[in-house]
């Protein structure tokens, strides 16, 4: 059996115009039920591991007797796989593509969870509220740096009163210690130091 | 034993800590709850996030209009808590209330009273950093 990519590329256009026999499908199944596949075929390995679950299935479930089907031209339910190849394919592109086109359910909104309520009434789509809670953020901003600064103005006052007290005692210290040592000793006699 | 008392008189402080932090803005509380339900209150509730789509900071800001029972109601809740506040600050200009400003660890609770009898109410509840 030739088992080149070649061949099963060859297959593979074959199967999806719904030209394989059953021999042949069973060798795509084969072929992509083994782990090193080339890459450009491997995104092919999930739809063909699906068909082949889904055929051993239909086997196991199966109770009456097989009967032989005699193909006249175009198998029966070669329109069937190509559907529902197309439809697990585009599942498939769905799910690759998705992430580079994120809807509004990815959209990251920092005020979710927040509403108004206006007469008993409580609103709670973003969408329309977000100016007024912005609005609302920035009354609420201004009233917190007021308060802050009646804060600051009312404990001021000692912090201040500590600052002065500490740069004299500063100046003092640098002007004793410009005189000499006996001076000095006098002048800290003198001031009670 | 004496390890064993030791482990109770801890849980009993830790759990005596979160208690009074609990008990400590339970007026104001109960009274900005209430107002979700009154019709004449306008409110608005801030949840806002960060990134990681955690709450960092819950805003909630009550407008009263010509509501002078609500806004003694508020001022005598204010009363009430003001024991148990870290910080307060209170203005008044010829008896009459204008700010109150308190914090319980980390929330804060604001009133202002404007000219015009209309009173804001804010409360802010930092939970995390943004």
């Amino acid at each position: 059996m030739p088992a080149g990519y070649k061949y099963m590329e060859d297959l593979l256009e074959r199967f999806f115009d719904g030209e394989t026999s059953n021999e042949e499908e069973k060798q795509l199944y084969h072929y992509f039920a083994q782990p090193d596949i080339p890459e450009h075929l491997r995104h092919y390995k999930p739809v063909f591991n699906y068909f082949e679950k889904r055929l051993e299935g239909e086997l196991k479930g199966r109770t009456e007797p097989f009967r032989p089907v005699v193909q006249t031209g175009r198998k029966p339910g070669s329109y069937w796989i190509t559907v529902m190849v197309g439809v697990v394919a585009s599942i498939l592109i769905l799910l690759m593509v998705r992430p580079l086109f994120p809807g509004d359910d990815d959209k990251f909104n920092p005020y979710e969870g927040s509403y108004i309520i206006r007469n008993g009434e409580r609103i709670t789509d973003i969408n329309i509220i977000k100016p007024e809670l912005e609005a609302t953020l920035q009354k609420v901003l201004q009233q917190e740096e007021r308060m802050n600064r009646m804060l600051m103005y009312l404990t001021e006052p000692e912090d201040q009163f500590d600052l002065i007290g500490q740069s004299i005692a500063n100046q003092r210290e640098s002007i004793i210690n410009a005189f000499p040592d006996d001076i000095k000793k006098e002048v800290r006699k003198i001031i009670g130091m | 034993m004496k390890t064993k008392k030791l482990i109770m008189v801890a849980i009993i402080l830790i759990a005596g800590s979160f208690s009074s932090e609990l008990l400590a803005q339970e007026t104001l509380k109960a009274l900005v709850q209430k107002c979700e339900n009154m019709e004449n209150v306008d409110m608005s509730i801030i949840r806002k996030k960060n990134e990681k789509r955690e709450v960092t900071r819950v805003t909630i800001s009550i407008n009263l209009n010509n509501n002078p029972a609500l806004i003694n109601e508020f001022i005598a809740a204010f009363e009430k808590d003001r024991e148990m506040a870290d910080r307060e600050i209170e203005n008044r200009k010829n008896g009459k209330m204008n700010d109150i400003y308190y914090t319980f660890g980390d929330v804060s609770y604001s009133f202002s009273q404007a000219y015009d009898q209309s009173a804001t109410i804010t409360v802010i509840e930092k939970r995390k950093d943004d």
